[in-house]
């Protein structure tokens, strides 16, 4: 389960607006092959998982990469 | 940098340790040794990580970023540093010197947390509750971008 944080996880300041970038930016986060895919796979391939250390390795790369 | 001295560590910082015995012609990723040195939490938010010996920048003479100062900069370097002590600790788990500054720095994001969350609203559903009114929906929300001193 997570719980939402009303805040940015790093500081984020936009000079100019790209779209183009900003395309870029959000296959790279949601699109093929993008951390969000990657964080849902952390979090499945944990269930089969014996060692206890990488259990919650898995749990804990899993949520950073959701957000 | 940090802060107490560090207990074993029987290489230079930004080397780890391997099995004693290894089979031949298999390459390995070397293990972080236990009591590697911290930096700051601003350092560690700027530098990406909290280990001097993980910094390994793309460019030689690559300056870390500083970000700008606002508000809520104290708080997300001090969740920075519990990301990486907690993924640290998560192989290190024996590491004493890791847990108590990991222990530490909860006390003083609880703390940050406290203080961001007095002056500009709950961070949290939950933590709606010790407000007087439901300030939950009120704007802004971290995506909407403000100019300092302007509206939007």
């Amino acid at each position: 389960m997570f719980v939402y944080e009303k805040k940015l996880q790093y500081p984020v300041r936009i000079k100019n607006t790209n779209p183009k970038l900003a395309a870029l930016i959000i296959s790279q986060y949601g699109g093929p092959d993008g951390e969000l895919g990657a964080s849902l796979r952390y979090l499945s391939q944990r269930y089969s998982m014996p060692w206890p250390e990488l259990k919650g390795l898995l749990t804990d790369v899993g949520t950073e990469g959701s957000f | 940098m940090n802060m107490s001295e560090p207990t074993k560590r029987p290489c230079a910082d930004g080397q780890g340790t391997l099995p004693s015995c290894a089979p031949l012609a298999v390459p390995y990723v070397p293990f972080q040794q236990s009591g590697s040195q911290t930096y700051s939490q601003q350092d560690a938010l700027a530098n990406g990580t909290l280990f001097p010996g993980l910094n390994l920048p793309f460019q030689i003479n690559t300056v870390a970023a500083t970000p700008a100062q606002t508000g809520v900069l104290e708080l997300q370097a001090l969740s920075f540093v519990l990301t990486e002590l907690g993924l640290y600790l998560d192989t290190h788990p024996d590491d004493k010197e890791a847990f108590d500054l990991f222990r530490e720095y909860t006390r003083l994001a609880r703390e940050g947390r406290r203080r961001y969350e007095a002056m500009y609203g709950p961070l949290t559903l939950a933590a709606t509750a010790d407000q007087d009114q439901y300030t939950w929906i009120n704007d802004p929300w971290p995506w909407e971008f403000r100019q300092e001193g302007g509206r939007r």
